[in-house]
């Protein structure tokens, strides 16, 4: 019997749905909500609102993409948070429907776990135990990965996120939503000429908002001298943010590594999408003889199929949900 | 045409409530009023109640749900409940205007003069979503967000009317409006209440588009741009 999985996801605004086949990803589909771009940001309520007229047409292309009937559905895995309550609500509520409909089994999943777990949903994926750095616009975590259900978060952010951080900045030189991938686009032009402190964190933790207030003082001081500062300097700006936001990053990483002894390096969440990002895990990888792993892109941006693959290795330790699961917004 | 079999949902307000009918007849009623329960509770609801009345879901001709307005979370819920069976079992969906629904339970109550009612569901403060409809159900005020103050009903009671008030809204009507043409009845909102509209609703075949349905929500999100751009 082949184990069929439907997946949902709606923690923040996308609403997503995927298909799985015995642990492959047969569909993933994602529809995206443009409308926050007019506010600058995500609006729970238009989240909330967008993701209930989009759950059927997202959950019925899924399954046509897949070439799968409903009626072949072996469980149904949501995720349960963190995220927005409205918007996981919907997702919820919705795969709950289902299940009882078709008397199928349920299986949460934490938003987090299944960023880490995304790589598995291509091969060649990492060998356990690995070190995980996710990061996106609400999370940064380095995970130590033993198992698909055994994970130990070493560090996490204290503020705000990294992905945070990069659309902050870029929303205070006056980048569009969500100014986080101009940055970067902007940052490829560049040179890191422009410092920034490093924020001192002991341990494995990060903080950002500190490199953020550092941020907005060196623009005032600077547009002081020169009102068109920003307008002349865009890409270096960029580069030296970025560079920083990065080295925090990988800084943390190889203390992660040295202290564990673990070499197996994957990367995860949205801000994987990174080219700083991206090539400081190579140089650093290179040189310290790493093994390193970045999903497709596909699979790092909020997406149903990482949920679904960790569904399937739940559905397969037999860890299944009651009725009566609510979602958790905060979920540590 | 035999009676249609209808799983009615009710979560515009704090009740969670679930009505199995078949025609106007309950079946089984399975509801609880616990703030911030429904989450936990709907399918819950929805499973105990086709037990009690020994059907599948397979079996239902439709489900209807309560269409708001109200809270908006409560409502989410019902909804996209709604909408994981019927897409889940091919079954349609219909969806009752939640206070047309109370509108005509309310009617049951005869006052020996002209009559209007005036169902209110709580919105924030002294903000109720109300709409008036006459004896024969005919919408005299269309659903609205209103700021209740003592002359809020003058108008219709300077006409002559009587007005029968219901709705969790109401409470808040109570201190307000103190002439004797205004009775406040205790009806809440409940499943069953759902069930002669939605069996209308179903023998004329006006049914929701499953997918692009949305409760109707009655005000547009809240949105508050930040001034501070940090400059």
């Amino acid at each position: 019997m082949r184990v069929v999985i439907l997946a949902i996801e709606s923690s923040c605004d996308d609403t997503s749905a995927a298909v799985i086949v015995d642990g492959e990803v047969r569909s993933n589909c994602v529809a995206n909500q443009d409308v926050h771009r007019l506010y600058g940001g995500v609006v729970p309520e238009v989240a909330s609102r967008a993701h209930q007229v989009n759950i059927v047409p997202v959950v019925e292309a899924a399954f046509a993409q897949a070439g799968v009937e409903k009626s072949e559905v072996s469980a149904v895995a949501f995720t349960r948070g963190p995220g927005l309550i409205g918007s996981l609500i919907v997702g919820v509520s919705f795969a709950k429907a289902f299940a009882l409909s078709r008397r199928l089994p349920l299986i949460e999943v934490h938003h987090m776990q299944a960023h880490v777990l995304a790589h598995f949903a291509e091969r060649p994926h990492p060998a356990f135990p690995f070190l995980c750095l996710t990061v996106s616009g609400g999370h940064t975590q380095i995970v130590l990965v033993r198992d698909y259900h055994d994970m130990e978060v070493l560090g996490r952010t204290l503020d705000d996120a990294a992905g945070e951080a990069f659309d902050k900045t870029g929303k205070l030189l006056g980048l569009d939503y969500p100014a986080g991938p101009l940055v970067d686009k902007w940052a490829q032009q560049g040179t890191p000429r422009f410092s920034f402190p490093e924020p001192q964190i002991p341990g494995l933790d990060f903080s950002f908002s500190g490199l953020k207030t550092s941020f907005l003082y060196f623009l005032r001081e600077q547009r002081d001298a020169d009102p068109d500062f920003i307008a002349h300097n865009m890409a270096d700006i960029c580069a030296s943010v970025q560079a920083r936001i990065v080295s925090v990053l990988m800084n943390k990483l190889v203390k992660a590594s040295a202290q564990t002894g673990i070499t197996m390096i994957a990367l995860a969440g949205g801000v994987a999408a990174n080219s700083g990002l991206r090539q400081s895990l190579e140089t650093t990888g290179r040189k310290l003889g790493w093994q390193t792993f970045i999903p497709a892109m596909a699979y790092c941006t909020d997406n149903a199929a990482m949920i679904g693959i960790a569904g399937y290795y739940k559905y397969l330790a037999g860890q299944f949900a009651e009725q009566t699961v609510t979602p958790i917004a905060r979920w540590g | 045409m035999p009676e249609p079999l209808i799983l009615n949902i009710e979560t515009a307000t704090d009740v969670c409530s679930v009505a199995l009918c078949l025609g106007e007849e309950v079946l089984a009623l399975v509801e609880s009023q616990t703030v911030n329960d429904h989450a936990a509770q709907l399918t819950t609801y929805i499973d105990q109640c086709m037990s009690k009345a020994v059907y599948g879901l397979g079996d239902l001709d439709a489900v209807a749900v309560s269409g708001g307005p109200g809270s908006y979370t409560s409502l989410r819920i019902g909804v996209a409940t709604a909408k994981g069976i019927c897409y889940a079992l091919d079954k349609p969906l219909l969806a009752v205007p939640t206070l047309e629904s109370l509108a005509y339970a309310a009617r049951r109550i005869a006052v020996d003069q002209p009559t209007l009612y005036c169902p209110m569901i709580d919105a924030r403060r002294m903000e109720v979503y109300t709409a008036l409809y006459d004896e024969e159900g005919r919408e005299l005020m269309a659903p609205a967000a209103v700021v209740l103050h003592e002359n809020w009903l003058d108008e219709w009671l300077q006409k002559g009317y009587a007005v029968v008030c219901c709705g969790n809204g109401s409470d808040k009507a109570r201190p307000l409006f103190v002439s004797p043409q205004v009775f406040f009845i205790d009806l809440q909102c409940s499943a069953q209440h759902l069930s002669p509209l939605s069996v209308e609703q179903f023998i004329q075949g006006a049914f929701v588009d499953l997918a692009y349905y949305e409760p109707f929500y009655l005000k547009p999100p809240n949105i508050t741009t930040p001034k501070n751009t940090g400059f």
